[in-house]
């Protein structure tokens, strides 16, 4: 996405190290934090999912029962990992399409810190049992204003800097990001208002809530990971992206479908039968914006298999690229009502989720950690097998989960619950193979993120490697070491010139 | 693509859904009006009834996370088959008397959010109670009672009675047990009602905090098996001349 602008390269060069430097703390206060959530969420997911097959696992005490591990495991991952990291990603790429540093970094610091404060209460909350029971939704009700104020301070900012930007061409990454922006505090309020404040019919709580739950997901965490990887497949490769048209339509397509999805979680429940097939027909439909969108992204990086091997950042990137299609298939598959009849009430909504969450958003969002923080620490990642554990472990965990566990593990679930002349144990039986899969592939993506936070924290505290070389997955060694000459890389440039 | 017109476009897009989703479907049912029990002009209105600690007994159903392995929904035909599982949907008695029926709109009547169920990890509990006092009579214990020995130890090997009157083996049941609900007391006088068959080791005994005996309140409320309207009573058929 390069652009020709009229300020000579040098000084544009300077301009992204003082937007870089501006927006240090706050960007790496996201996503460290937000490792960190990924971390304890996928201990609570691996206790949630040990006690489905082994409801003994850690005694029986109250607090890890399934019943309080589980909303604590996905609130954890949603508010403490998936927002975090989308916040960070949003502010950085808004203030380097603006070409302005940010001048609010302490605000948004501060902001961050009580974001973090509303998901460390509310998880305490659900563990202690005081969860609302609305998936998605359990943190105690009087938090959610509190995070809701703490996003507005964070995101306020990156609308200002749209306005006053300083190139008028806009890259479709910014529209995604500021759909997102935009999209994120409307969802939320909706969905708190009617759920938790507004005296609603209980059956509309729940069908409001299985619409929130997917326009979480379609309209913040998809605008997210589809601007981050528009940006990182055109920034890598070097190419304008392959089709500007085409892309806008991806994002209107995307704005038009997307908020009428998620009442199909309410098939088969006594509330207006249109609202159950418009949720069924719009989720559905949403796979035709993520296919233009992954289409669109994978032209603009084709034919560049050695770069996206070799360059951590285009190789989340297109991961999680590869993981949107798979969840418009998913879609496709699990929201159709001939399948929800099998799959409403089983583990498929689950992997639905994971792959929406981890699949896709997240190995987008790892995809741009690794691009920025390189940038604003101005050190190099340190160590490429770390990178490349933390790549394959996750590959393998979330498609486990979701082929095995979730596509297979939910027909063969809901097949049992169907066959109505078999006793019950039929159905715990059939799901049992399913649950012992979900924690061994948890662990897996456990191990992959240990290593990730690890790296992450390292490079925060600026222990990364003084080197004008990006770490990149190539295998081959040089005489000069892997990574090419070490030191400072002011040095290493007064040197060159 | 200008700022302005983007924000139409927002507004447009998503102000319409959420009008026909959010909105609307919102206000007409919060103004649901009252369903006669048959087509006759004198019929009556159908009143739904529901006793039992409801609103507080569903904070505790929800903060303990029943809700993400137990469903409360019977779908109809067209969405599942669960009407037919036994006793799930209500029962068909001796006398031929069927009270199986789909769950309707008025059956989460005095709860504030309806507490469908994310997956079936275990079975519907749309009517429970009637389950409950299933077990309990075999057992000769109160429903109550035979409700503290489950959520203390759902794999309590002596809860079950199985057709031909023998004790049913529960090890496989992935049910959560609940014993933070429940506490050591020693046994004063004659000992609580509700306290569990067996005692601890020291002789104390385990006797039921508030948050069990509000829960049970709730599951015994969980009993969809009055006779609704006939516009809304959609009885599953056994078969086809039935039908006729």
């Amino acid at each position: 996405m390069s652009n020709p602008s009229q300020i000579s390269p040098a000084k544009d060069a300077q301009m992204r190290v003082e937007i870089d430097r501006s927006l240090r703390h706050p960007v790496m206060f996201f996503f460290t934090s937000g490792a960190a959530w990924l971390a304890v969420s996928l201990v609570l997911g691996i206790i949630a999912s040990a006690k489905t097959h082994s409801p003994t696992f850690l005694g029986e005490c109250g607090i890890f029962q399934y019943g309080r591990s589980f909303p604590a495991h996905i609130n954890t991952l949603i508010y403490g990992w998936g927002a975090q990291a989308g916040f960070g990603v949003m502010i950085w790429l808004m203030a380097r399409f603006a070409r302005q540093p940010s001048k609010n970094a302490g605000t948004i610091l501060t902001a961050g810190h009580i974001w973090n404060l509303c998901v460390l209460i509310g998880t305490i909350g659900i563990l202690a049992g005081h969860g609302t029971g609305k998936h998605w939704m359990q943190f105690p009700t009087f938090v959610w204003p509190v995070m809701l104020a703490a996003y507005a301070v964070i995101a306020v900012w990156s609308i200002v800097a749209f306005r006053c930007r300083k190139n008028n061409h806009v890259y479709i990454s910014q529209w995604y990001l500021l759909g997102a922006i935009i999209w994120f505090p409307w969802v939320f309020l909706t969905a708190n208002l009617y759920v938790n404040v507004f005296d609603v019919h209980p059956l509309m709580a729940a069908a409001i809530n299985g619409w929130f739950r997917h326009a979480l997901i379609f309209l913040f965490f998809t605008p997210i990971a589809i601007a981050s990887a528009y940006y990182i497949s055109a920034k890598v490769s070097g190419r304008a992206i392959y089709n500007y048209s085409y892309s806008i339509g991806g994002f209107w397509a995307l704005a038009i479908v997307a908020p009428w999805a998620g009442m199909q979680t309410m098939m088969g429940s006594p509330i207006p039968v249109f609202l159950q097939y418009v949720g069924a027909a719009a989720t559905m439909l949403v796979g035709v914006p993520l296919l233009a969108a992954g289409v669109n992204i994978l032209k603009t990086a084709s034919g560049q298999q050695e770069t996206v091997a070799y360059s951590p950042s285009l190789r989340f990137s297109i991961a999680g690229v590869f993981g949107m299609l798979l969840l418009a298939f998913a879609s496709l598959i699990l929201a159709h009502p001939s399948a929800m009849r099998f799959t409403q009430f089983t583990i498929a909504g689950y992997g639905y989720d994971v792959l929406a969450i981890y699949g896709f958003f997240s190995m987008c969002m790892f995809g741009a950690i690794y691009f920025i923080v390189p940038r604003i620490t101005r050190r190099e990642w340190l160590s490429r097998r770390l990178i490349r554990t933390h790549f394959w472990f996750s590959i393998y965990g979330v498609l486990f989960i979701f082929l095995f566990c979730t596509l297979l593990g939910g027909f063969q679930q809901g097949a049992a619950q169907e066959n109505y002349t078999q006793p019950w144990i039929q159905a715990v039986a059939n799901t049992f193979p399913f649950t012992v899969g979900m924690t061994v592939a948890w662990c897996f993506v456990l191990y992959a993120n240990f290593f990730f936070f690890v790296h992450l924290a390292l490079m925060w505290l600026r222990l990364g490697r003084r080197s004008s070389h990006p770490t990149l997955l190539r295998r081959e060694h040089s005489a000069l070491g892997p990574h090419g000459p070490e030191g400072d890389i002011e040095e290493l440039e007064s040197a060159k010139a | 693509m200008t700022f302005k017109s983007f924000l139409i476009g927002m507004c447009l897009s998503f102000g319409m859904a959420w009008m026909f989703v959010i909105a609307i479907p919102t206000a007409k049912m919060n103004n649901l009006s009252p369903v006669k029990m048959n087509n006759e002009e004198d019929a009556p209105y159908y009143q739904h009834k529901r006793s039992g600690r409801v609103l507080n007994g569903a904070e505790i159903y929800a903060s303990n996370g029943c809700y993400a392995c137990h469903t409360q929904l019977i779908r109809p035909t067209y969405a599942g088959r669960q009407i037919w599982r036994d006793d799930m949907a209500g029962v068909v008695d001796s006398d031929g008397n069927d009270s199986r029926r789909e769950t309707t709109y008025f059956d989460y009547a005095g709860e504030k959010y309806a507490q469908i169920g994310l997956m079936r990890m275990g079975p519907d509990l749309s009517n429970v109670a009637y389950r409950i006092e299933k077990y309990a009579a075999a057992t000769n214990l109160s429903a109550e009672q035979w409700l503290m020995e489950h959520l203390y130890n759902p794999r309590n090997n002596k809860l079950r009675v199985g057709e031909g009157g023998e004790l049913m083996n529960m090890d496989w049941s992935n049910c959560q047990a609940q014993h933070q609900m429940f506490k050591k007391s020693p046994v004063v006088g004659q000992g609580n009602v509700l306290a569990l068959r067996e005692k601890t080791e020291d002789g104390e005994e385990i006797v039921p905090k508030e948050d069990a005996l509000v829960l049970a309140s709730y599951l015994m409320s969980l009993r969809r098996d009055d006779v609704v309207p006939a516009s809304m009573n959609n009885a599953p058929v056994e078969s086809a001349e039935d039908a006729e």
